[in-house]
């Protein structure tokens, strides 16, 4: 299956009103470059296009959809249509309009589906419905510093794509229709034996209400957090800029790093001391000298084996005894009774591996300090990020007393937002908390502010009832299908992530310059990046971006679909050398790539691109600024033919009005 | 259904003394799932009769 945006219209917005045509063919990449300065809605017609993709639009709060009426004027509508062109065994074309009410801040949507007229409602086709998620449009919509997110080790973006593109979270709900059926279906039972089965049932069903109320609250949670995270973002960047005006960037840079560096240690020695936690005969040494005791014990059992064979052959052999004498059965069942003393072959081979296992376990850690040594470096590292810390901190309050009154405040403002998210980090880790919740608090579920913790006791009650009433046999069928669910879902996940690192190393290869040191060692929540088996937590801009797009065409080859690449500002952290090499490779990469760029991004780039056949150049700006009065004059010089004029802006695929006018700041 | 989901499940519902009957009635609920196929109405139903071929197999097994 094959996607393509065809064009896209907009009216009203917070971007010129415009019609963008975009390239596409049946076979081949096309690359599609469109410029626009800044601050004149390049991000808004992407988050357009993502949110109509992924139907987060019909979801907008009026504060957010008020958020993309136009600047200037008075209008209280706004339009914006997003067509594709689809190759799928049913429909062809797919289009989703999307009218916009600022006055009272909702979205109405609409979508056309091949022949079928418009119908209300975001609803694209069924086949495609899996893909068209928050989870699936992401990966090919890269939006912000998304490139960086998926390789990101405090985030799980690599694991919701895989998890969204390949159906897992469809399992997910397959096992949530299981268990609804499960407990509709325990409540209509009646009981086999003399227990309260309707106490039982009241308990489990507060339980269970409990669970929803927590799984809400975390969902409100988690939501409200990526909100403040943007804003911490958003913050943290012009604090940065104020740091750099009054300050230069480098020390607040050194300080950055030497904290990362340090919180990285203190998870390193986290690491290494849980792992040396986990094994018993560290914690004790008594316990490690009673085992070498254990292993003299061993050392005096009847061995050998071969004893034991010998006399169970004879016996099967019938064919006298080694004396010479007839085995009769009084002497067969004697000497069965004798060898019983003895160990058989497999036995004795088991024995002598635990005898092995302890005598090397006793050698090598007879005279181990590992954990103390553990907790002494675990310490250091606690220190370390504290001063790190502290460090930083202080260089922040020296900062914000050299800034501007009005400067003071984006300090406070992010001092304050950064608080807000560690409260909304904790009360999600509390929700997600899982633990097996005492008997004694069984009847106070409102102490439990866990969701996982609660539904694990539901689970648990439920389980309890099916065995003591009619309705057993659903309880066993259920817990066997769990079981089936989640071992297949645990493998196959397992087995497509490894599929996908190695898709997206060969395709790194393929795209970076030879010799470059950097691979995908596995993917975990996120894509672990590193070299012959040691990792590290980044590579440069250039390899960044190639591991993203990597990962991005391994997830659709994978999942057998084809989507446009998308992405804001795609060579801003790539040197000139790099962006010549992408440029060169870009074409080959997707089947259409949408690049919206500002001209920071061009050098290199163009020239890349120069010997690629099919490279639409599209440029955009608003006629009603004032910094566009050069553009408007050059544009309005070329044959009426060439541009598309609207109410308040201009459109052009001329391709020399695009390399010979640089769009960026004004 | 990805390839490595459909292995891994009849796996799981071998290991898991499941007949290939109920095999398929689970791959193709899970199927219908996955591709945005499934009509809630028939949800329950469908399960149920999974639970049905289960409640079979359980019986076979213990014969």
């Amino acid at each position: 299956m094959k996607v393509s945006i065809d064009e896209i219209e907009t009216k009203g917005l917070r971007c010129p009103d415009s019609r963008i045509i975009f390239k596409n063919r049946t076979s081949g990449g096309v690359i599609n470059l469109l410029q626009m300065p800044n601050g004149t809605g390049k991000t808004t017609i992407i988050q357009l296009i993502s949110a109509s993709l992924n139907g987060d639009i019909a979801k907008w709060t009026p504060k957010e959809v008020k958020a993309f009426k136009i600047k200037t004027g008075e209008s209280i509508n706004g339009e914006f249509r997003i067509t594709l062109s689809l190759e799928t065994n049913s429909i062809k074309k797919l289009t989703f309009l999307t009218r916009f009410n600022f006055a009272d801040g909702v979205t109405d949507i609409y979508t056309t589906r091949g022949d079928i007229g418009e119908e209300q409602g975001w609803l694209p086709p069924s086949e495609l419905k899996q893909f068209f998620s928050e989870g699936c449009v992401d990966v090919f919509c890269f939006q912000g510093d998304k490139t960086k997110d998926i390789i990101d080790e405090s985030k799980n973006d690599a694991e919701i794509t895989i998890k969204a593109f390949f159906g897992f979270n469809q399992i997910d709900k397959f096992l949530e229709d299981i268990k609804k059926y499960h407990r509709d279906t325990i409540e209509t039972g009646t009981p086999i034996t003399k227990e309260n089965i309707k106490a039982k049932e009241l308990q489990a069903k507060s339980w269970e209400v409990r669970a929803i109320t927590l799984k809400e609250d975390y969902d409100e949670k988690f939501l409200e957090k990526k909100v403040v995270d943007k804003n911490v973002e958003t913050l943290f960047k012009s604090q940065r800029r104020i740091i750099e005006a009054l300050d230069g960037s480098s020390e607040q840079e050194l300080l950055d790093s030497k904290y990362t560096s340090a919180n990285n240690e203190v998870i390193n020695k986290s690491n290494e001391s849980w792992n040396d936690l986990k094994n018993p005969l560290l914690i004790s040494s008594d316990l490690l000298t009673r085992l070498y005791v254990f292993r003299d014990s061993l050392e005096k059992m009847k061995l050998p084996g071969g004893s034991r064979s010998f006399f169970e052959e004879l016996i099967r052999e019938d064919d006298g005894c080694i004396c010479g004498e007839e085995l009769t059965d009084s002497r067969i069942k004697n000497i069965k009774n004798q060898i019983e003393q003895y160990l058989g072959d497999d036995e004795a081979s088991v024995v002598n591996s635990i005898k092995t296992e302890i005598s090397d376990s006793y050698e090598n850690l007879k005279n181990s300090n590992s954990l103390k040594d553990d907790f002494k470096a675990l310490d250091q590292a606690l220190e370390n990020r504290d001063e790190a810390f502290k460090a930083k901190e202080d260089y922040l309050k020296k900062m914000k007393e050299l800034a501007t009154p009005e400067n003071k405040q984006i300090f406070e403002e992010y001092e304050k937002i950064v608080e807000q998210r560690l409260k909304l980090e904790n009360i999600l880790k509390q929700r997600l908390k899982d633990y097996v919740v005492e008997t004694s608090q069984l009847n106070n579920p409102d102490g439990c502010k866990s969701y996982i913790a609660a539904e694990n006791v539901a689970e648990k009650l439920y389980n309890e009832i099916g065995t003591i009433s009619d309705k057993q046999g659903i309880s066993e069928s259920y817990k066997i299908l769990k079981k089936v669910i989640n071992s297949a879902k645990h493998n196959s996940l397992k087995e497509i992530k490894v599929k996908l690192a190695d898709k997206t190393n060969e395709k790194i290869v393929e795209s970076l310059p030879s010799g470059s040191e950097i691979e995908v060692l596995n993917i975990e929540e996120h894509v672990k990046l590193g070299w012959n088996g040691t990792s590290q937590s980044e590579g440069s801009g250039a390899q960044n971006i190639i591991i993203a797009y990597s990962f991005a065409r391994s997830v659709l080859e994978e999942a057998n679909i084809e989507f446009p690449l998308i992405v804001d500002h795609p060579f801003t952290q790539i040197d000139r050398k790099n962006r010549i090499n992408l440029g060169k490779k870009l074409g080959s990469l997707m089947h259409q790539f949408i690049g919206f760029l500002i001209d920071t991004e061009r050098a290199g780039f163009l020239e890349g691109i120069e010997d690629q056949t099919d490279v639409c150049y599209i440029s955009m700006f608003s006629s009603q600024l004032e910094g566009n009065k050069s553009f408007i004059d050059k544009i309005e010089a070329l044959p009426s033919s060439e541009f598309l004029k609207t109410d308040n802006g201009y459109v052009t695929y001329n391709k020399d009005f695009f390399i010979e006018n640089e769009m960026g700041d004004h | 259904m990805h390839k490595n989901i459909e292995e891994n499940l009849k796996e799981a519902c071998d290991k898991n003394g499941l007949s290939a009957e109920t095999f398929k009635a689970v791959k193709t609920i899970l199927s219908k799932k996955i591709n945005g196929m499934s009509v809630p109405a028939e949800a329950a139903a469908d399960i149920a009769r999974v639970f049905d071929l289960m409640k079979a197999d359980r019986e076979r097994n213990e014969s």
